[in-house]
């Protein structure tokens, strides 16, 4: 009995442990069951239905991320709402190391001054430009 | 008159005067005493938590089953930990990745490790 509770301590702490120096992105989160597309409410269907078809077989912490999103979609602009389900499908088929990678690179952009930012979105469109015209090149 | 014989006679006569004592005078010190008991300063009842500890003190001293409930808090403790932990951690990124989609930074743009070369070498120039 006690031997079986020490094993599970030891599970239990290195479980915490190795969730705490994890990254976000990490399996290791334990997140209690999230309701079944069928089970979520209008609006929250409405905000995320570009995931309507992969709902069911997302792992519960993304679920839960993705209905807190939701929260926030309905603060949002329309504008920001569109650009939000364009992107939402091809977000969640990144991988895991993809989306921490681009989490990381919005923190530094997001600290960039306004025509920073501005700039680095030009030079994004020049830059789409000059591989167009390298590949018609070619 | 012995000792014995005066204190007899002293409690007849107490008694007697008892018994001569008019309603008046009963009914005041009735109310005296009424009053004196509800004064009384009340007996401490015992906090729950006092008593719980009481209960366990004296029903779970088997040997053994103590270390058994500590390693039970311990680990109920630990998962209310991870759970609050992965509360915090998927906050965050929703925080991050909703400001993230809704920006109209495009998401290649941050994921592409050329352009961010390019981009890096072009303000150099």
């Amino acid at each position: 009995m006690a031997k079986k509770f020490a094993g599970a301590l030891i599970l239990g702490l290195s479980l915490s442990f190795s969730a705490a120096a994890s990254p976000p992105t990490s399996p290791v989160l334990i997140t209690p069951p999230q309701p079944a597309w069928q089970s979520l409410n209008n609006a929250q269907k409405s905000a995320l239905a570009p995931l309507a078809g992969e709902w069911d077989q997302m792992e519960n912490y993304r679920r839960k991320k993705w209905l807190s999103i939701a929260e926030r979609y309905e603060r949002m602009s329309p504008a920001e709402q569109q650009r939000l389900q364009e992107k939402m499908r091809d977000w969640s088929k990144l991988t895991p190391d993809q989306r921490l990678a681009a989490r990381e690179k919005f923190k530094e952009f997001n600290q960039m001054a306004p025509e920073e930012k501005q700039e680095m979105k030009q030079k994004w469109q020049e830059y789409r430009q000059l591989k167009e015209d390298e590949k018609r090149g070619q | 008159m012995n000792e014995l014989h005066f204190a007899f006679r002293i409690r007849q006569y107490l008694n007697r005067g008892l018994q001569q004592i008019d309603t008046s005078q009963l009914d005041r010190l009735a109310a005296a005493r009424a009053e004196a008991l509800s004064a009384q300063k009340k007996p401490a009842t015992i906090p729950a938590l006092a008593a719980a500890g009481y209960f366990l003190d004296r029903h779970l001293s088997t040997p053994g089953l103590r270390p058994s409930l500590a390693v039970l808090a311990l680990l109920i403790a630990v998962a209310l930990f991870i759970h609050w932990h992965s509360s915090e951690l998927i906050d965050e990124m929703s925080a991050i990745d909703s400001a993230l989609l809704a920006d109209d930074v495009p998401v290649e743009a941050l994921l592409d490790k050329d352009f961010q070369a390019w981009l890096k070498n072009s303000q150099a120039h």
